[in-house]
């Protein structure tokens, strides 16, 4: 019936992350102790309000954030097994050229403008696991495939645009299809179509989908919205704050939401069925320079208690692979 | 298809401003204070010689008819005679002019490949001692004219530390050597005389210097900070996390995003290289086409003038069509007009 209960092995394991950024003022306590648990073949949603750590939280399993931005305080990241945030960077880019792909947010930003999108995909094959020792021919023929299977008529003509030249939901799959050229275990999707509109992000969503299935990856999908969630993944992961403050299998979620943050975000929600937008929840993410000392959601939550403010509650279990960090479950 | 277009599109244009040019320059040229005909014959010339004078070079007529003799002589490669030297002007540029040109060319190469370099090396550095020193010599540059560092540089070459000549074209002793293009260094390299070349680019080197410097530290700051701020890009995030090697990421991926900026400004600031020229040139007692040029204002030479000026402006122009070229290379934006 469902993937996860056939499919047991772990193949990404986020222990307890910590990281900050260091900016002008000190540092900027973004990642506050993430547990992420993602197995063979699974789907994995990770969903969350802008500035919640979504992003940091997936680049730093690649090692992409600049160096001397930022900190990793504590915690583990591993990947089959090992830990990537102890690797040399000869054997994390082991893992980048041919382990985990990741499409960006962003399909404008991601894909450089003085380049033509052949030019950049040719050099992603080269440098990548499957592509490396393979002789120009073939890796044109490796890039023209994958521009075919995001659904892009005449790759032969696109091979030559520059990013500019596209639309963005072209661009968007320009971007998928660079991170599904080679085959991969693990893709990691950062809000692919946010900046799409809802038809177009449809697609988009369809497309990536029937990739990842079909390829037989593990998927971890970054999302703000609980409905693309619901639709595309078979685990949930809520972030608030830099933490994963629920954790279950998607159904479970929806039908016994438990912390107050994911109830507050289903409620912001807003029904065609009439109601309007539902209360929601008040305020803003904290500012990450002078956190709150406890429950990072405590100065917005409608059940806080003296206790919230002065204790951190884990992230424990509640039993049928819920997991939930609050003091009033 | 586009490309060419774009190319014509600015040649055609840049007719227009050329010939624009020539008539301002040409009702400039006019305006300043001062007989010609009295500044070409001195002050004892007979009324009668002046007045053959100003027949002569059509002075008696009115402007727009003066301006027809002239251009039409342009036209056909024909600047008049300069009454400073009483050679054909055209004569006098092709005599000047690649003096001149040796000491562009060379600034020229200095300030893009310095700026380039300094530029990425403070940019991979960033906020570190080398890439503060760059900071402060850009911040130097710009606040000291290029003559000051000219007697700066001659002081230290030539009394400090004299290991580079710092005066004329070629040390005492060595011929010049036959004129093909009337660039030293290009001449003695075609006729195989080794010596003289090392010569005449030794004698180059300090002069260009001074002329490029300011330019190549501020253009080093623009390429630093464009790099700068494009390295936080997603699009180099997601080379890096495709595995593609940080050299190839950094050359490559980085670089020629980040060259546009400081390349428009680079071809402005080689653009008036040759103009900026005139005080290095009297610095270092080099025979170049814009001392000429001042020489020729201060004697009211009308057909000197009115020569140098069409050269530079047609220079001028031309550096900026390459510029424009340089960059439509770099950023496909301009090239494609934005569109599909």
């Amino acid at each position: 019936m469902n993937k996860i209960a056939t499919a047991e092995e772990t193949i990404l394991e986020i222990k307890d992350l910590k990281l900050w950024y260091k900016v002008y003022k000190g540092y900027s306590k973004v990642l506050d102790g993430v547990n992420l648990t993602v197995r063979k073949g699974e789907k994995v949603g990770i969903v969350g309000e802008a500035g919640c750590g979504k992003t940091t939280t997936v680049k730093s399993i690649l090692g992409i954030i600049p160096e001397k931005q930022y900190l990793i305080p504590g915690g583990e990241i591993f990947y089959k097994g090992k830990d990537v945030l102890t690797m040399s960077e000869k054997q994390i880019n082991e893992i980048r050229s041919g382990e985990i792909s990741m499409i960006y947010q962003e399909p404008s930003a991601a894909l450089n403008p003085v380049f033509t999108i052949g030019q950049q995909m040719m050099d992603v094959v080269r440098f990548s696991a499957q592509g490396k020792g393979k002789d120009k021919k073939e890796r044109k023929k490796m890039v023209l495939q994958a521009i075919q299977d995001v659904f892009i008529p005449d790759p032969e003509r696109i091979f030559h645009f520059y990013p500019n030249q596209l639309s963005g939901g072209m661009k968007q799959r320009i971007c998928i299809a660079m991170a599904i050229m080679t085959q991969r275990d693990l893709m990691i999707a950062d809000e692919p179509g946010t900046a799409l509109d809802v038809t177009i992000q449809d697609q988009v969503h369809k497309t990536l989908n029937s990739l990842v299935e079909k390829r037989n990856m593990s998927l971890i999908m970054i999302t703000h919205s609980l409905g693309v969630a619901r639709e595309l993944t078979d685990s949930i992961n809520v972030m608030y704050a830099g933490n994963v403050v629920e954790s279950a299998i998607t159904s479970e979620v929806f039908k016994h939401t438990l912390h107050p943050y994911t109830k507050g975000l289903m409620e912001a929600v807003p029904r065609l069925a009439g109601g309007g937008i539902q209360s929601g929840i008040y305020g803003s993410i904290p500012d990450y320079l002078y956190p709150p000392r406890g429950c990072r959601f405590a100065p917005r939550c409608p059940r806080a208690t003296k206790e919230c403010t002065e204790k951190k509650p884990e992230l424990i279990d509640v039993g049928d692979r819920h997991k939930a960090a609050c003091f009033h479950i | 298809m586009n490309f060419k277009r774009f190319i014509l599109h600015r040649l055609l244009l840049s007719i227009i401003v050329i010939f624009g040019l020539s008539i301002v320059i040409f009702c400039i040229a006019r305006i300043i204070p001062g007989d010609p005909a009295r500044m070409a014959l001195g002050a004892t010339a007979t009324d009668y010689a002046l007045e053959n004078f100003r027949e002569e070079n059509h002075l008696n007529e009115v402007l727009p008819v003066q301006y027809v003799y002239w251009i039409g002589g342009v036209l056909r490669g024909d600047f008049g005679i300069s009454t400073m030297t009483s050679r054909p002007v055209s004569g006098d540029i092709m005599e000047f002019l690649p003096a001149t040109l040796e000491v562009v060319v060379l600034a020229a190469l200095f300030l893009v490949v310095g700026s380039i370099f300094l530029g990425t090396l403070a940019a991979k550095h960033r906020d570190s001692v080398l890439d503060g020193l760059i900071r402060v010599f850009s911040y130097a540059g710009v606040a000291m004219p290029g003559f000051v560092l000219a007697i700066l540089l001659m002081l230290l070459f030539g009394y400090v530390w004299p290991v580079i000549p710092v005066l004329g074209r070629l040390s005492h002793g060595i011929t010049s050597p036959p004129s093909i293009t009337g660039m030293y260094t290009v001449d003695s390299l075609l006729s195989g005389d080794f010596k003289t070349f090392w010569n005449a680019f030794l004698h180059t080197l300090v002069p260009a210097l001074a002329l490029c410097a300011g330019g190549m530290f501020q253009e080093a700051r623009l390429v630093r900070n464009a790099m700068t701020e494009n390295m936080g890009r997603d699009y180099l995030a997601a080379m890096k996390g495709y595995g593609v090697p940080n050299r190839l990421i950094m050359n490559k991926y980085l670089l020629k995003p980040s060259l546009i900026p400081a390349v428009s400004c680079m071809g402005m600031d080689i653009a008036s290289l040759m103009s900026n020229a005139f005080l290095i040139e009297v610095i270092f007692g080099w025979p170049g086409i814009s001392k000429y040029g001042m020489n020729g204002m201060l004697a009211k030479d009308l057909n000197a003038i009115s020569g140098v000026i069409m050269v530079f402006g047609i220079l001028f122009v031309g550096i900026n069509i390459l510029v424009d070229i340089i960059v439509a290379y770099l950023d496909p934006r301009i090239r494609l007009g934005g569109g599909k």
